[in-house]
């Protein structure tokens, strides 16, 4: 009896690999969509996201600032690496060490980040990495994952108030998981490379903050000041093969404190 | 020479109370009462059986084949069905996409799931005729366990033997 049971254990093994082998062979793979909800969906819930922020945040409205990060912004602009146009960096008036993107193209940056940074080249480098993020869609898939596609929309339309603070929890923690931190930092190194900014930057800006008073308040640099991962991701951007860089200054002057 | 069986007779369908019948029934039809709290994850279809197999498995050995035989063929398809559950999620977590891989395993994943419940429903209304059903492997397995006659439960007997 023993040995039928083995020989009935090998049949149903046989029977089992053969159907997964004959089902995979009659099915095709499916890709996940890179995008979910159409661009013109995207517009009107970044609007919505952006009157939620503005709500709970002043902007700080300073012509010296707007200039220096607008001379970033269309420098990235310039490069073939983003599809996205129109980016908007929006300063918000607040003490916290933050910088995070949202849906659609408005990257939001913390008062305290700024005061933190020496020069153009390392909110640069913050700025690549949170449009990164967006070509990458990474925001919206992790509201997707988060909260399901149903959810999500009846938000935005005007669902309840608990879930309309988790949702916006969620965009501004920025805790995104290694794999996309680690896809979002290969993309910022890639443009910084791309529009003449030393990819070094990024590794400076990140030891800076990981250096930094846990005054950080966390949100999307959490993921910085607590992942053990930190120290390789420093590491890639100072090793980032940069031969060939052609190192372009900017020209508008730095408006926050200068470390000459 | 001592002649006897290897394993014990098995009980005929007037034998079979009806009490063992229910029992041994019920074994198969856990797996209906426990299956909406167990999905997502049907671990707890699982928990149920063998919790259900601790409580009868002294009812006889008609009962407890039909409990070894509907726990043991149990064991893969949950395993199976919480391995797919594993491995849909994290391609959704890891925005990975759907291999030929994963969709073999999920129709074979589906269609075992459709056998397992034939066959259950065809073995729970054999049980309560008293009688027995065998599945590929899990019935043999079962019928080892619950009839073979062991050392241990011959040695204190005295056994009748024929006349030489």
């Amino acid at each position: 009896m023993t040995g039928k049971i083995f020989r009935d254990a090998f049949l149903l093994v046989g029977a089992f690999i053969i159907a997964w082998l004959v089902f995979s062979y009659l099915s095709k793979p499916v890709s996940i969509p890179d995008q979910f909800i159409p661009d013109e969906q995207t517009e009107k819930l970044a609007d919505w996201i952006d009157e939620q922020i503005t709500r709970n945040f002043d902007r700080l409205d300073d012509h010296n600032w707007e200039e220096a990060l607008g001379e970033i912004v269309d420098r990235f602009a310039t490069s073939d690496l983003v599809n996205k146009v129109n980016y908007e960096i929006v300063v918000l008036d607040n003490s916290d060490v933050n910088a995070f993107a949202t849906l659609g193209t408005r990257i939001y940056v913390f008062r305290g980040l700024l005061e933190l940074i020496d020069q153009h080249e390392e909110i640069a480098a913050v700025i690549a990495h949170e449009i990164a993020h967006v070509e990458l869609n990474h925001v919206e898939q992790k509201l997707i994952t988060e909260f399901g596609i149903v959810v999500l929309l009846s938000v935005f339309t005007g669902g309840d108030l608990l879930l309309t603070g988790e949702v916006l929890r969620a965009i501004s923690s920025g805790a995104f998981s290694r794999m996309k931190e680690r896809e979002a930092d290969a993309f910022a190194l890639d443009l910084m490379y791309d529009t003449g900014i030393d990819p070094a930057y990024l590794g400076i800006v990140f030891r800076k903050l990981k250096e930094s008073e846990p005054g950080l308040s966390g949100l999307n640099f959490q993921i910085i000041s607590t992942h053990p991962d930190i120290n390789s991701r420093i590491r890639n951007a100072f090793e980032f093969e940069k031969s060939g860089l052609e190192d372009i200054p900017f020209e508008t002057p730095w408006p926050g404190k200068s470390s000459e | 020479m001592r002649n006897y069986t290897e394993y014990y007779p098995l009980p005929q369908p007037n034998e079979v109370s009806k009490r063992e019948r229910d029992d041994a029934m019920g074994s198969y039809l856990m797996m209906f009462a426990s299956l909406g709290a167990g999905l997502p994850l049907p671990i707890i279809n699982l928990l149920a059986a063998v919790i259900y197999y601790f409580v009868n498995k002294h009812k006889g050995r008609f009962v407890r084949f039909h409990l070894l035989q509907s726990l043991w063929s149990q064991i893969p398809v949950t395993l199976l069905n919480g391995f797919m559950v594993i491995w849909t999620i994290r391609n959704f977590m890891t925005q990975t996409d759907f291999s030929q891989l994963f969709f073999g395993l999920l129709w074979t994943t589906v269609f075992i799931n459709v056998l397992y419940l034939g066959f259950s429903i065809y073995a729970a209304v054999r049980a309560n005729n008293g009688r027995f059903f065998y599945f590929l492997f899990f019935g043999k397995l079962a019928y080892h366990q619950a009839y073979k006659v062991r050392y241990d439960d011959s040695k204190n007997e005295e056994v009748n033997l024929p006349p030489m």
